[in-house]
């Protein structure tokens, strides 16, 4: 008997239901919000499981599981949609990401001031965030979902993503720059804050 | 403390998300603190930027298909016998020869 099979599993590889399966959601969800639909979604969950257990002899005990995991699934999407772009992103520097940073905080200081009382936030419900971050480009969709929503650091962004961490800061706070003004506009279009300045 | 630790608003507000993502750690993570203390302008910010980054987190969710798990496992389960089959196939081949 195998050692999976002892820890209860019924699995071939020793530690795989135990280290990799309990991040199945996370993965689901990561590839929701990369491919846009449940369908694709499903194939492309089940597929990083497939290669993941075949490959489990490269998995370094004691990393990071789930990143391990999400870069199998990021590699798969592109490959399935065969990106040519993987490569494109090039070193962030500091300056850059600063002026990223500080053009995030002055979009969400714009909001501040047009709803002091914080309606904003009390306004939205689910369908409508998960819509304006499914719009987001590829890239600061990618950067926002692995922060904001899975919890990684800027590191194991940086490993899921293979790019350098000042790239993963620029993207990220793009994104939520991005995000926030996608937000501010459907709520002052939709009434749930005053907008514009006055 | 020395004011050597002192940083500006601009800095601040430039390291603003990396303290609030938990990424910043020593000098760096006290001098935003610091700021954050003793500035009643950029406080209001931080605390602004860190209920977005809240709300964002909060109002997302997705429901993960029920039997996902149940077909995941039945698909590593059927490499198992794939793998086994064709370890099997190899040995009787070896036999034959």
């Amino acid at each position: 008997m195998t050692e999976g099979a002892q820890a209860g599993s019924g699995l071939g590889r020793s530690g795989f239901e135990e280290e990799a399966l309990p991040w199945l959601d996370a993965v689901y969800r990561f590839s929701l919000r990369l491919t846009g639909n449940e369908a694709e979604a499903d194939d492309l969950a089940q597929e990083t499981f497939l290669r993941a257990y075949r490959h489990w002899s490269t998995y370094t005990r004691g990393t990071s599981c789930r990143s391990w995991l999400f870069t199998i699934c990021r590699n798969a999407f592109l490959r399935g949609r065969e990106r040519r772009d993987r490569r494109m992103e090039s070193f962030e520097s500091e300056l850059e990401v600063a002026v990223e940073a500080i053009a995030s905080a002055k979009v969400l200081a714009e909001i501040q001031s047009e709803d002091p009382e914080r309606s904003f936030f009390d306004s939205f419900i689910d369908s409508e965030i998960d819509a304006a971050i499914t719009r987001l480009p590829d890239e600061f969709r990618q950067a926002v979902v692995l922060s904001d929503l899975e919890g990684l650091g800027y590191n194991e962004i940086a490993e899921v993503m293979d790019i350098p961490v000042g790239t993963v800061k620029s993207r990220l706070y793009r994104g939520r720059r991005l995000l926030a003004t996608a937000l501010r506009e459907y709520a002052t279009e939709m009434g749930y804050i005053r907008g514009g300045t006055e | 403390m020395s004011d050597q630790s002192a940083i500006t608003c601009r800095e601040a507000v430039e390291q603003l998300w990396a303290y609030i993502d938990g990424e910043l750690e020593g000098a760096d993570e006290r001098s935003v603190e610091a700021h954050l203390a003793a500035c009643r302008g950029c406080y209001p910010h931080y605390d602004f930027q860190r209920a977005f980054r809240e709300f964002v987190r909060r109002h997302t969710s997705q429901t993960v298909p029920a039997d996902l798990r149940k077909r995941v496992f039945l698909r590593l389960l059927a490499e198992d016998r794939r793998e086994h089959d064709g370890e099997v196939d190899a040995m009787e081949r070896s036999f034959d020869e």
